[in-house]
């Protein structure tokens, strides 16, 4: 094995025993609620949640326009862990949720969540396979599909967490003129650049990755933000300690 | 608590398939293994395609079917379909140039998705600057400022320059910010975001996580 084939595995088995101790000290102290840094966007969403379901409209929740199996994927599926928290409230809705994908196995997994979703709230005979969809399979006709949405289908509110690009603009530009608010978060950067000036509550940076700390207060999921947490000072340290080997010239 | 053997199954399934592909990236001799596993799963991605596409047309055929709102899009939708089909499968089958090489995919191709991408990324355009008027219009806060100066900075900074005007450093001062601040901060974003995307991957291989079955 090579060195940085040693040093990567390194930083993985250390990134999951840090995972593993906060996740017990998490289930120990599961009565405590976790003190977790304010996200606008994340706390506005039990009022949109609670609007869509007392206006008996439905909402709209997107995975994005990422395919499972490629870089992508677990943004797609950090997606799918708020599609999974959000249905659990919005399915006693008149009008259940969306749930829209651009990719056959993300509409696969869509659709599992949703089913269990309906399952462990008893109402598994409420359930509409075809609330999962697939909107169109390239990332701008995801994007165009995503635009009539919102009249065709009475949205409430659109939440699209997953990895998507600029093109998430058309969604927040056809909201903001239907007047249904927009909650937006992705992985890629130029795409977080445009949604900033364009939603209401933007996701910037790894917050997209914190919807199951955030809806669900989850033990492992608040312990996954800590280790995040203890490892991002572990690369600081790294790259600091790496400015001063290369600066003293022990490096080359 | 109920466990059910199917889950614990498909859950082990998962996380023995999940370690051998990560380990394969790091031990020599896991290599094979890692490849031979995700040449499965490309298998299965090219069916989930399939099902995709299924699922599509099943949507847009049933919003006809009952006329329901918005349906006067969906005929688009199945014809672009058909003719893309058609002339795919017509090419692969009869012509030189293969599925995608052929005469009619490259026309489809040319004169109808590059000139509708096009389009709607010209448009996309138009939303970002009426979105970043809009911010100006909202309550200012530190970030926002900074924001609208920076685009504006950005805008100035890679136009043409007019001759006779001086550039008051702008060029510069852009050079400066997309060189130093704009990397830094896109790094620091980055880097948050691969911790993020570690974190989830990790779950999912211990199974603390779970989007299969219950």
């Amino acid at each position: 094995m090579s060195l940085e084939g040693l040093l990567g595995l390194g930083f993985l088995l250390l990134f999951a025993t840090l995972l593993g101790l906060f996740v017990v000290s998490a289930r120990r102290n599961s009565a405590r609620p976790p003190a977790l840094r304010p996200v606008d966007a994340y706390e506005s969403l039990p009022n949109l949640v609670g609007e869509a379901v007392e206006s008996g409209r439905r909402l709209h929740l997107s995975l994005g326009s990422g395919v499972v199996g490629q870089a992508e994927t677990a943004t797609t599926l950090a997606g799918l862990t708020a599609v999974g928290q959000i249905a659990a409230v919005a399915v006693v809705s008149d009008k259940p949720p969306i749930v829209t994908a651009a990719d056959g196995t993300a509409l696969l997994l869509a659709r599992d969540t949703l089913k269990q979703v309906y399952r462990q709230q008893n109402a598994a005979e409420r359930f509409d396979g075809e609330a999962a969809r697939v909107a169109g399979l390239s990332p701008l006709s995801f994007g165009a599909a995503l635009t009539p949405l919102i009249h065709d289908e009475a949205v409430a509110g659109n939440i699209l967490i997953g990895p998507v690009g600029t093109e998430a603009v058309l969604l927040a530009e056809a909201g903001r003129r239907a007047e249904v608010p927009t909650l937006a978060g992705t992985d890629n950067l130029a795409a977080q650049a445009a949604l900033y000036p364009a939603v209401e509550q933007p996701l910037i940076g790894e917050d997209v990755f914190a919807s199951g700390a955030y809806l669900g207060r989850a033990p492992a999921h608040v312990a996954s933000l800590r280790a995040q947490d203890a490892m991002r000072l572990v690369v600081i340290g790294a790259i600091l300690a790496g400015v001063v080997l290369k600066t003293l010239g022990f490096l080359p | 608590m109920k466990i059910r053997l199917g889950n614990v199954l498909l859950t082990s399934v998962a996380v023995g398939f999940g370690l051998l592909t990560l380990l394969g990236y790091f031990v020599d001799s896991l290599r094979a293994v890692r490849v031979q596993l995700l040449a499965w799963a490309s298998l299965l991605a090219a069916v989930a395609v399939l099902i995709g596409v299924f699922n599509l047309l099943r949507v847009h055929f049933k919003k006809m079917t009952e006329q329901s709102t918005g349906w006067g899009y969906s005929p688009f939708v199945v014809i672009g379909f058909i003719l893309a089909l058609a002339a795919g499968l017509a090419g692969g089958l009869f012509g030189p140039g293969g599925p995608t090489g052929n005469a009619a995919s490259r026309f489809l191709f040319k004169n109808v998705m590059e000139a509708t991408s096009a389009a709607l990324s010209a448009l996309l355009v138009f939303i970002l600057v009426f979105a970043g008027y809009r911010l100006w219009r909202r309550p200012p806060t530190v970030v926002s400022v900074l924001f609208l100066a920076t685009a504006v900075v950005a805008l100035l900074g890679m136009a043409p320059q007019i001759v006779g005007l001086p550039d008051l450093g702008l060029r510069d001062l852009w050079a400066w910010i997309s060189q130093v601040w704009a990397v830094a901060g896109a790094r620091g974003l980055m880097l948050g975001v691969a911790l993020g995307v570690i974190a989830t991957g990790l779950r999912i291989l211990v199974a603390l996580d779970r989007p299969y079955g219950d």
